[in-house]
């Protein structure tokens, strides 16, 4: 099973990114001015959406029949590999904004790891879910 | 197995703050012989003791252990809540007695038992009367009386304490537990630690010159407090092996023994560090789940002879084929933070001869401290890898400032990060992280990336 990272779960990731730009902007403005504090915002702002638009090319999570992958990153790649048979819990994490673009966040922990997987399609989760239970034993 | 009830020592804690929170106001006033004060101060403190010890005694008087069905069933009562735990025998891997002095004085024992998994908890220490301690230890790990495999005398025994001891970790403690003390009993213990260390000074200060002789004085008064403990602490040590049970122990005012059963062992780590490369003797170090040994080495094995370790932990085998590809690696990303350190100390050192020359010396032992990283590094450039072995054990080289380190993992419950960046995954070239059920992670720099892919599990 191979799973990708679905386009709208970039728009996720840019209002949480905006948003933590905003705050890091008006931190900036009660410090220094209000205009330092909008060029801050507007740079983190754009730099960050650009990270989360490239951050999905390549993005997979794969099952084979021992070993979950999941590769992701465009400056650094980073590949994580552990064997099913491990993975002591999954957790799926929903807020209101990811249940209206239909996302939910994903954790797979092992004894001594843990994984967040950011976003993908809530039936992606749940047959992700479904299908490490299965071969967990 | 009949229910036990814990030792009241358990409770301590609650008491032990009690006893400072009423001891104080007495002695403050007393300090000043201000007897009528004191006496007010103890009247009203001793209200709140004796409700603490009221409800630890409560506590106490209800509590139990006890293992029936393969389970480890621990009940205590809080008061509105009472709880029960119970801990699967399977979930244990090891378990640690000790008997600090004041505690054989009272007859109780200090159980701590480990669990296969970090979280929710790695470990449930008990205290429990000696008799039931040890009854308890038997009925989980059982072991039988064997001779020692390990037990160091005369001058490996003082060799084991040289490469135990830890004179920062000595350093921090004593400078913690002084400033503590300092609190409580005034200001005494800090000028006597400070005449110490002046009586270091003046035997440092005849042979080094005055630059050095304050930093000699500092690390020879803790060297010497640290093997003081270690001497201590490795009174009568030894490692035995009970079917499939390690068992070490040891120590003369806290006696200490650890049952580890062996299969459960997640990884053995062989520190090769400058002190241990002059005596030719390596600590070796064990992790377990949620057990760690941090305070003492399994056992101290001889350069060369590193396979004899096998006694004690099936499977073990000193990689014999190199654990890296040279011609992948940049010597860069090993070189550059020793080199820096070096060049910024050579400079500094060559300003300070004019500008500050007494600071001169200790420049100078920077200047030693970056040469010999230099080198350990220049050695982790040939020698860090990473390379599963034909048991099916996965063996890690890699080097820390001063220390490389022989890694043997033995589970296979562990997970893979293989990061590269863009330019190093042209040329082939990436670092491996692998993270243990002892939320420890090893990452070694510099692996084949082709390599790094075909990393497996033996599942």
């Amino acid at each position: 099973m191979k799973v990708r990272y679905p386009a709208k779960a970039v728009w996720f990731c840019i209002v949480w990114l905006v948003a933590f730009s905003a705050i890091a902007g008006i931190v900036v403005w009660l410090l220094a001015t209000a205009m330092i504090g909008t060029i801050t915002f507007a740079i983190l702002g754009i730099g960050l959406s650009v990270v989360a638009v490239l951050h999905r090319i390549g993005y997979t999570v794969e099952i084979t029949d021992r070993v979950l992958s999941v590769k992701r990153g465009f400056f650094i790649s980073r590949i994580h590999k552990m064997p099913l048979r491990f993975i002591v819990s999954t957790t799926i994490i929903n807020t209101p904004l990811s249940l209206a673009m239909n996302l939910s966040v994903m954790t797979i922990t092992t004894s001594g790891s843990l994984i967040m997987i950011a976003a993908l399609k809530s039936e992606d989760a749940e047959n992700l879910r479904q299908l490490l239970s299965e071969r967990q034993g | 197995m009949q229910p036990k009830r814990l030792h009241p020592l358990h409770y301590a804690k609650y008491i032990k703050y009690g006893i400072i929170l009423c001891v104080i106001p007495v002695l403050s006033a007393l300090l000043i012989f201000d007897i009528v004060a004191a006496w007010l101060a103890f009247t009203q403190t001793l209200a709140i003791l004796l409700a603490i010890i009221g409800l630890s005694l409560y506590l106490w008087y209800f509590s139990e252990v006890s293992i029936s069905n393969d389970l480890l069933q621990i009940k205590t009562n809080k008061i509105i809540i009472s709880s029960s735990s119970n801990y699967k025998m399977e979930m244990i891997l090891a378990v640690e007695i000790k008997r600090p002095l004041i505690y054989r004085i009272l007859g109780a024992s200090a159980v701590t038992i480990y669990l296969k998994s970090e979280k929710p908890k790695s470990a449930v220490k008990l205290v429990l009367k000696s008799k039931d301690a040890a009854e308890i230890a038997d009925n989980i790990i059982s072991i039988d009386k064997t001779g020692g495999v390990f037990s160091p005398a005369g001058f490996d025994r003082f060799i084991f304490v040289m490469l135990s001891a830890n004179i920062v970790a000595t350093a921090f403690m004593i400078t913690i537990t002084v400033k503590r003390t300092v609190k409580v009993f005034g200001s005494e213990l800090e000028e006597f630690t400070l005449a110490g260390i002046d009586r270091a000074y003046a035997v440092a200060s005849t042979f080094l010159p005055a630059g050095l002789s304050a930093i000699g004085a500092i690390v020879l008064f803790f060297s010497v407090i640290s093997l003081f403990f270690g001497f201590i602490g490795t009174y009568g040590f030894e490692v035995n092996k009970s079917g499939g049970v390690l068992i070490s122990r040891g120590g003369l005012i806290t006696k200490t023994e650890r049952r580890i059963i062996t299969s459960m062992i997640n990884s053995s780590t062989i520190r090769i560090s400058p002190w241990g490369r002059l005596l030719r003797r390596y600590p070796v170090y064990i992790t377990a789940g949620g057990f760690k040994l941090k305070d003492l080495p399994l056992m101290a094995v001889a350069a060369g002879s590193e396979n004899t370790l096998g006694k004690l932990l099936p499977g073990f085998k000193m990689p014999t084929k190199p654990l890296c590809n040279v011609k992948r690696k940049k010597i860069g990303q090993y070189l550059w933070k020793p080199s820096t350190a070096m060049g910024l100390s050579v400079v500094l050192c060559i300003v300070s001869t004019t500008a500050l020359p007494a600071a001169k010396y200790i420049l100078m032992i920077l200047i030693l401290f970056s040469f010999v990283w230099l080198i350990v590094q220049a050695e982790a450039y040939f020698k860090e890898g990473v390379r599963r072995l034909d048991n099916g054990f996965l063996t890690i080289s890699i080097s820390r400032i001063f220390t490389r380190q022989i890694v043997t993992i033995y589970t296979n419950d562990i997970m893979y990060e293989i990061r590269s960046h863009a330019i190093a995954a042209q040329e082939g070239r990436c670092d491996v992280k692998v993270f243990t059920p002892s939320s420890t992670t090893y990452k070694v720099r510099g692996m084949e990336l082709s390599v790094a892919n075909r990393l497996s599990f033996n599942v």
